[in-house]
């Protein structure tokens, strides 16, 4: 696998097959005389925009904090929870009860039905 | 049916693209102060635009995921945050000057101003799209749409020397005013290469469950629809240059473009004019609210889907809804819908290169499009189209300075 190619901004489906969010970030451990092993994939526009720049991500960072509506900017999801790595990656995590959903669940609180 | 529905979301689709505030504007201006001889430039623009529509459909009905998807996926983050920021800058300002189009559309049956209109038609824009599907805005828009077969009848009768007028699909030098000449050829290609086209077109595919049985009908539907729209722009430049260039009338505003249909068709003609220009209006600010929302969604990861109920992808619907109402603020605050319709013409076309270079590897990628990668011609086409929109791009901003209106 090529994690990079196939795993880096690919789209995150959870257990119900919904669209939950991209994988943002990869975080990898780093052990002696072993090879680096993949720990969890990363989601959150914060982890994203840590890739363009820091001083991005500090500033989605604060205004996520003022907004208080997700509770951490970044989102891990354990290896072990990914079931598939395809053309989409597949995880075994209830979304919409995840920091992933969170500014969804909120917005579906307060619109407006149709 | 579903024939029926891949057609009507092409000419949706080129409605948004061609019969639009600024296409009207950018084509009743070219015929004004050019006659015939920059039909060339809408001409190029549309080949482009049939191969890249074309290409838009089938990426989306093989892999079923739409461009936004592809580019972040295979460009990442760092790449596709450029380009969808600003998309959403442009896209934004061209909601406001669409819903300025819908109200300017009302102010000439009624007489009241722009900006008493500008929020009803950011509301009544706002309802179709929450109370109804894709097909509806579909179907709704692109049939009204053919009201705007007034544009032939008009060219037609107003006898243009057919000579004259193949002349002008061959490129040509400019007797006089140059900057202007070229600032409308570049205002043409960026007013019909738009890319919010392909982000609502693949969108609206992925959205109806297109497969590979549907490629033929991809093709049908892009040179059907785009071949369409670009007909009807046509006409807008033919009508306009028999009308306004014998009296050597320069197009300034908004009003003036209303007049274009008068000599064929009398006192009918503002009322159709205006009847054709709300509705098409209409249909593009439907379609570049949804096709920014798809591009944001889809850049995201989010859940999305103009079928859904609006609590079912909340930050879908409150993405189109925020984009209505920023559009319907700019109006309100009594810019001028004509000067904001050409700079946002310009500013599309200054992005359009970070659009089409990503066609390049997803139109080649089998894992996106399997056995259906593009032949040596779509390549070409695709390598032409980013070197015309890097000129194209780096030429605006002075062109805009120089011969902008």
């Amino acid at each position: 696998m090529r994690l990079v190619n196939d795993v880096l901004d690919k789209l995150v489906l959870d257990r119900e097959k919904r669209k939950a969010g991209r994988v943002d970030g990869i975080v990898l451990e780093l052990r002696d005389d072993q090879p680096p092993r993949v720990v969890a994939i990363e989601s959150g526009f914060a982890v994203a925009a840590a890739r363009v720049s820091e001083r991005w991500s500090r500033v989605a960072i604060a205004i996520g904090k003022r907004l208080g509506v997700r509770k951490t900017p970044r989102y891990r999801i354990p290896w072990e929870k990914v079931k598939d790595v395809g053309f989409d990656i597949e995880v075994d995590v209830d979304a919409i009860n995840s920091p992933m959903m969170a500014w969804e669940k909120w917005l579906r609180q307060h619109i407006p039905p149709k | 049916m579903k024939n029926i529905g891949q057609i009507a979301l092409g000419i949706l689709t080129a409605i948004g693209g061609f019969l639009e505030i600024g296409t009207m504007a950018t084509s009743a201006q070219a015929g004004a102060s050019f006659r015939f001889s920059l039909i060339w430039a809408l001409v190029l623009g549309v080949i482009c635009l049939i191969f890249l529509i074309e290409m838009t459909g089938r990426h989306a009905a093989v892999s079923k995921h739409s461009l936004s998807d592809g580019v972040r996926e295979r460009f990442g983050f760092p790449f596709s945050v450029v380009p969808r920021t600003a998309d959403i800058v442009v896209n934004v300002l061209l909601v406001g000057a669409e819903i300025g189009g819908v109200a300017f559309a009302i102010k000439l049956l009624t007489g009241y101003p722009i900006v008493v209109w500008a929020v009803p038609a950011a509301i009544v824009t706002w309802m179709l799209i929450w109370l109804s599907t894709l097909n509806i805005i579909e179907y709704s828009t692109a049939g009204l749409g053919m009201l705007a077969f007034a544009f032939v009848v008009a060219a037609v009768k107003s006898h243009p020397p057919l000579h004259e007028v193949a002349r002008g699909f061959v490129p040509s030098m400019p007797r006089q005013d140059a900057a202007h000449y070229w600032f409308l050829a570049i205002s043409i290609i960026g007013a019909n290469v738009s890319p919010y086209m392909f982000h609502f077109y693949s969108s609206g595919a992925v959205e109806e469950k297109w497969d590979e049985k549907s490629l033929t009908m991809n093709r049908v539907t892009s040179i059907i629809g785009m071949g369409f729209g670009a007909s009807i722009a046509m006409m807008v430049i033919i009508c306009s240059a028999m009308i306004f260039h014998p009296l050597g009338i320069q197009i300034d505003k908004y009003e003036q473009i209303a007049f274009v249909l008068v000599p064929a068709l009398g006192k009918w003609g503002i009322p159709l004019f205006a009847i054709t220009l709300g509705i098409c209006c209409l249909g593009a600010a439907c379609e570049i609210s949804l096709g920014t929302a798809y591009e944001l969604a889809q850049a995201l990861g989010w859940n999305w889907g103009e079928d859904k109920k609006p609590k079912q992808e909340a930050r879908f619907a409150v993405t189109y809804t925020v984009m209505l109402a920023v559009g319907a603020i700019l109006m309100v605050t009594g810019i001028d819908p004509l000067k904001l319709t050409m700079l946002t013409m310009a500013l599309t076309a200054v992005v359009l290169p970070l659009t089409v270079i990503p066609f390049l590897v997803l139109m080649n990628d089998e894992q996106y499009v399997g056995k259906h990668t593009n032949g040596p011609i779509g390549n070409t086409v695709v390598v032409f189209t980013i070197v015309l929109t890097s000129i194209v791009a780096i030429v605006t901003i002075p062109l805009e300075i120089m011969g902008g209106s």
